[in-house]
C-alpha cells in the first residue's frame, strides 16, 4: 500500500540517532515549558525559531513539532499537582486531577494523562494520515455552523456550573465581558480600554487562567486554616486495570472531541479539552464524581488536547494553513528553509512530510515513555514544603504572564485575576465556566459578526447551514429537557409533601446532580 | 534529610535558572553569531541591540525581520534580537519603542501601510512620524488578489462581472489596513461594493477563499504562493506597478483596467531622538544588506523581494501613502 511506503519512507528518514536527539530534546523542553505557566509552545518554539536558521530543515521541524507536542503534557503536571494550569488546555484536567491529588492519587492522575496522551496521539496519526479529506470538510464550514457548535460549547457551561446555576452564569458572563475588552475586531474601536494603551490589545487569556487558578489557589492555601499538605498522601502511582477500564471510553471519546476540534480553524484548544470534560461528565453513570476525583475527568481532556495537537498538523500539511499559532511557527521553520507548506510538500519533499508525521508517532512514544518513569519524580514535588514551593512557582508564574507579550502589565492582569479568582473561591462560585467564556466569547462574536456581514438575515444563513441549524436544534432540545425536568421536580415536590410545604431532602438533592 | 534538602535546592535551582534565561532571552535571538568583522563600528554602546517586531513570531513580516536581524548581526558585529510586541494593530510595539531609551539600541520594525492607522481620527495613537527616524527600506511585498482554484472567474473581469447589485465579498484581516485599503480603492474604481469579513490573520483569509465563504482575499505574495503553486488558490491580479518574477502570468490591476497599485514595504525604524549617526550607520549596512545575495534569496523564499530606499526616501513615500490612505472613506466597506 502507497501509504505504507510513504510511512516507511518518514521513518527511514527520521530514525537517525541526530534526529531522534533532537526529537527527544524537543519532548523534553516541550514538557519542561509546559510546566512552566504562561511559557507555552508559542513562546517555546518562537525562542527555538532562529535555530531553523541553522539547522537542516527536519531537524528543526522534528523538534518543534516535539515541542509543541511535549508541551501539551507538561500543562498537565502542574496543574494535576498544584492546581496551576501550565497551559491554557490544561485547565479542565486539573479540576479533576487537582482533586485526585488531594485524595493522594496524584500518580495515577499523572499516569493516566500520559497513557490518555499516548493513546489520543497515536491515534489521530492515524486519522491524519487518512486525513485531507478531512480537512477539506473542515474549510467548508461557514461562519455561521463555527458559531453554532460554539455556542453548543457554551451549553456546556451549564454542565460545569455545579450547584447553583446562578453563580455559573455570573461566572460566565464575567468571561464573556473580559473577552470584550480592546479593540473591535470588526471597527477597530476600543472598548472598555480607559485610555490604556496595554489594554487595546486585550486582556491576555493566559494571565487571567495563571491568576484565578494559580495565584489564587496559592492564596488561598496562604490564607487557609489548615494549610494543605499533601506530602503525606502521595499514594499509589500504579494505574490498576480497573482504572485502564473505566477510561478507555473517556479516551475514546476525547480522541474525537480533540480530533475535530483540531479541524476547526480558529478553535482554541481550551475548547476542546472542556468539550471533552463536560461530554464525560453527561455520559457518566456517576455524574457526582466528576469535582472530585473522577479518573475519567482527566482521562477524557488530556486525551482530547492529544489528538488536538495531532490534528492541528493536518491544515498546515494539507492545505498550507496554519490553524494555530505554533503551527504559524511550523510554517515559518519550513518556509525559512525554502520548503513549500501545504500539498506541494508531499510532492516534493515526501520524506520531510512523511518524516513529520512519523516524527509524531516517535515523539508520542518517547513522550510515553519519557513520562510514566518520570511521573513519580513530579509527584514528589509535593513534598517541598510549600514554603520553598509556593515562592518559586510564584516566581515562575510573574516570568511567564511577563514572558507572554514582553509586558509587565500582563503580570498585573495575572495579579488582578488571582484576587478575583481568590473572591470567587470564597462566595463558592466556579471558575471553569469563566475559563471557558474567557476562551469561547471572542470566538462567538466574531463568527456571528461575520456571518451577519456576509448576510443581515439570520434566519435565512441559518435554513441555509444544516449544521449551524442542527447545533441550534440540539441547544433548543437541551433547554427544554432541561425545563421539563425542572418542572417534573416543581410537581413532584409540591406533589410529595401532605401540606407541609417542605421539600423532601432527597428530591432536591437528586435534582442538583445534573 | 539534608540531602533531600541538597537535591531540592538544586531542583529548584535549575527550574528557576531555566525560566530566567528563557524568559531573559525576552523573545528570540535574532541567529545572534557575532561572526564577520567588527567593521561597521556600531557608534552606540550596546550590549545587544533589540528589533521590536510588532507582529506574532512565525508570520510573514516577522519573517522577514528575522532575516534581516541575522544579516545585521553579521554586519554590524553585534547580537540583533527579534522581541515580539503584537496587539494593537502595531501601536503596542510603537509605544514600547518610544518608550525605550533613544540610544540606538531599541530598534523597531516598520511596515507601511499598516503603520498608518495612527492617522484614521478614531484610532488614539499618541504617536505621529515625527516621532519617529528611519534608517530606510529594504524590501517591498507584493499584494496579490486570489480566488479559490474551483472559482469560475478566470481574470479581474470576470470577478467583477459576476459582482451584481450586492458588489463583491472579500476576506480582511483587519477593517481599516493593509487589505481594506485596497478593497475601498477597488470598490471606488468599480463603482461597486465591497463588502469585508474581517478574519483573525492571513491563514483565514485563505481559509475564508477555499471554504467559499467570500469571493476574493488580498494577501502578501509569499503568504499566497504556496497555495497557488498547488492549485488551490488562483491569483487574478497582482497590486504592484509591475508583474512579479515570481508570478510572471499574472496581470497587474492596472493592466486589466483598475488603476490602483498598492505594496507593503518594509523599512527599519527607531525613536527620532536616536543620533543621527546611528541612523547613518544603519542606513548603510541596510544598503549593503539588500545587496547580499544570500539576503535576497533568504527574502525569495518569503516571496518578498528586495529594495532598497533610504531613510529620506522611505520618508517620502510614507507620505505619498498617507496621503492615498487618509482620502479613503472606510465605511464604504461596511
Amino acid at each position: 500500500m502507497d501509504l505504507i511506503n510513504d510511512l516507511l519512507l518518514g521513518f527511514q528518514h527520521i530514525l537517525t540517532p541526530t534526529i531522534i536527539l533532537f526529537a527527544v530534546l524537543g519532548c523534553a523542553l516541550g514538557m519542561l515549558t509546559g510546566v512552566l505557566p504562561g511559557f507555552g509552545p508559542p513562546a517555546a518554539t518562537a525562542l527555538l525559531l532562529p535555530l531553523a536558521f541553522v539547522l537542516e530543515p527536519t531537524a528543526s521541524i522534528v523538534m518543534i513539532a516535539a515541542i509543541y507536542y511535549g508541551s501539551m503534557y507538561g500543562g498537565t503536571i502542574t496543574s494535576v499537582l498544584l492546581n496551576i494550569p501550565g497551559e491554557v488546555s490544561s485547565v479542565a484536567t486539573g479540576i479533576d486531577g487537582y482533586q485526585m491529588t488531594r485524595n493522594g492519587q496524584a500518580g495515577k492522575a499523572l499516569s493516566i494523562a500520559a497513557v490518555g496522551s499516548f493513546v489520543g496521539g497515536m491515534l489521530a496519526v492515524v486519522g491524519m494520515v487518512f486525513a485531507s479529506q478531512l480537512a477539506e470538510l473542515a474549510v467548508n464550514l461557514t461562519y455561521i455552523d463555527i458559531f453554532g457548535l460554539s455556542f453548543l460549547a457554551l451549553m456546556l457551561v451549564i454542565g460545569l456550573a455545579g450547584r447553583s446555576l446562578i453563580k455559573g452564569l455570573i461566572s460566565a458572563v464575567l468571561g464573556l465581558l473580559i473577552g470584550t475588552v480592546g479593540l473591535d475586531h470588526f471597527t477597530g474601536t476600543p472598548r472598555f480600554t480607559f485610555g490604556s494603551v496595554e489594554l487595546t490589545g486585550g486582556i491576555s487569556y493566559v494571565a487571567v487562567i495563571m491568576g484565578i487558578f494559580g495565584l489564587a489557589e496559592i492564596l488561598r492555601n496562604l490564607t487557609a486554616k489548615q494549610p494543605v499538605d499533601f506530602s503525606s498522601n502521595i499514594g499509589s502511582l500504579r494505574l490498576s486495570r480497573r482504572d485502564l477500564r473505566d477510561s478507555v471510553g473517556s479516551m475514546g471519546r476525547g480522541t474525537v472531541i480533540g480530533f475535530f476540534f483540531g479541524l476547526v480553524p480558529g478553535s482554541p484548544a481550551a475548547a476542546s479539552a472542556f468539550t471533552s470534560y463536560a461530554v464525560e461528565k453527561r455520559v457518566s453513570k456517576t455524574p457526582e464524581r466528576f469535582g472530585r476525583g473522577a479518573i475519567q475527568g482527566v482521562a477524557g481532556p488530556e486525551t482530547a488536547n492529544n489528538a488536538l495537537g495531532i490534528s492541528n498538523f493536518i491544515p498546515l500539511l494539507t492545505l498550507g494553513i496554519p490553524s494555530s499559532s505554533t503551527m504559524a511557527i511550523l510554517l515559518g521553520a519550513l518556509l525559512i528553509n525554502g520548503l513549500q507548506p501545504g500539498p506541494l510538500l508531499f510532492t516534493q519533499n515526501p520524506e520531510i512530510a512523511w518524516g513529520l508525521i512519523a516524527s509524531l508517532v516517535l515523539s508520542n512514544v518517547i513522550l510515553l515513555v519519557m513520562a510514566l518513569p518520570l511521573v513519580r519524580l513530579w509527584v514528589s514535588v509535593l513534598r517541598v514544603p510549600t514554603g520553598i514551593l509556593y515562592p518559586v512557582v510564584l516566581g515562575v508564574m510573574t516570568i511567564g504572564a511577563f514572558a507572554i507579550n514582553n509586558s509587565v502589565f500582563d503580570v498585573g492582569i495575572m495579579w488582578v485575576a488571582g484576587l478575583v479568582g481568590f473572591v470567587f473561591h470564597k462566595f463558592e462560585i466556579p471558575l471553569a465556566p469563566l475559563a471557558l467564556t474567557l476562551v469561547l466569547g471572542p470566538m462567538l462574536e466574531s463568527n456571528l459578526r461575520r456571518a451577519l456581514s456576509l448576510n443581515a438575515d439570520l434566519g435565512a444563513t441559518l435554513l441555509a447551514n444544516p449544521i449551524a441549524l442542527s447545533a441550534f436544534v440540539l441547544i433548543g432540545v437541551i433547554f427544554a429537557v432541561k425545563a421539563v425536568t425542572a418542572v417534573r421536580r416543581r410537581v413532584r415536590r409540591s406533589g410529595g409533601d401532605q401540606g407541609g410545604g417542605i421539600p423532601t431532602e432527597q428530591a432536591s438533592s437528586k435534582a442538583d446532580t445534573e | 534529610m539534608k540531602k533531600k534538602n541538597a537535591l531540592y535546592a538544586a531542583a529548584i535551582a535549575l527550574v528557576s535558572l531555566l525560566a530566567g534565561c528563557a524568559a531573559g532571552g525576552g523573545g528570540a535571538d535574532g541567529g545572534g553569531e557575532t561572526e564577520g568583522p567588527d567593521a561597521a563600528g556600531y557608534p552606540a554602546d550596546c550590549p545587544s541591540i533589540e528589533l521590536l517586531v510588532g507582529f506574532s513570531a512565525g508570520g510573514a513580516t516577522d519573517l522577514a525581520f528575522r532575516v534581516l536581524a541575522d544579516e545585521l548581526s553579521t554586519e554590524l558585529g553585534k547580537d540583533v534580537r527579534v522581541i515580539n510586541a503584537p496587539g494593537g494593530g502595531g501601536s503596542i510595539m510603537i509605544n514600547q519603542m518610544l518608550s525605550a531609551p533613544a540610544d540606538g539600541c531599541t530598534l523597531g520594525h516598520s511596515t507601511i501601510p499598516s503603520h498608518l492607522a495612527y492617522l484614521y481620527p478614531e484610532v488614539d495613537a499618541g504617536y505621529t512620524k515625527e516621532d519617529f527616524a528611519f534608517a530606510g527600506a529594504f524590501a517591498v511585498g507584493p499584494q496579490v488578489l486570489t480566488v479559490a482554484a474551483d472559482s469560475p472567474h478566470q481574470s479581474l473581469d470576470d470577478l467583477v462581472e459576476s459582482a451584481g447589485a450586492d458588489g463583491l465579498t472579500a476576506a480582511a484581516d483587519s477593517p481599516n489596513g493593509g487589505d481594506a485599503i485596497i478593497n475601498a480603492q477597488f470598490a471606488d474604481a468599480l463603482g461597486s461594493k465591497i463588502t469585508q469579513v474581517i478574519v483573525d490573520g492571513s491563514a483565514e483569509k485563505v481559509t475564508a477563499v477555499l471554504g467559499g465563504q467570500v469571493d476574493f482575499q488580498n494577501g502578501a505574495l509569499g503568504g499566497v504562493l504556496p497555495s497557488i503553486e498547488s492549485g488551490q488558490l488562483r491569483a487574478l491580479a497582482i497590486w504592484s506597478p509591475e508583474r512579479s518574477d515570481a508570478l510572471p502570468d499574472v496581470p497587474t490591476a492596472r493592466e486589466q483596467g483598475i488603476d490602483v497599485v498598492a505594496e507593503t514595504k518594509y523599512a527599519l525604524m527607531m525613536p527620532a531622538d536616536v543620533p543621527e549617526d546611528v541612523r547613518q550607520v544603519l542606513e548603510e549596512t541596510l544598503a549593503t544588506i539588500t545587496e547580499k545575495q544570500s539576503f535576497q534569496d533568504d527574502l525569495a523564499n518569503l516571496g518578498i523581494p528586495t529594495q532598497f530606499q533610504t531613510g529620506e526616501e522611505y520618508s517620502t513615500t510614507w507620505d505619498e501613502m498617507a496621503e492615498t490612505v487618509q482620502a479613503i472613506d472606510f465605511d464604504s466597506l461596511n
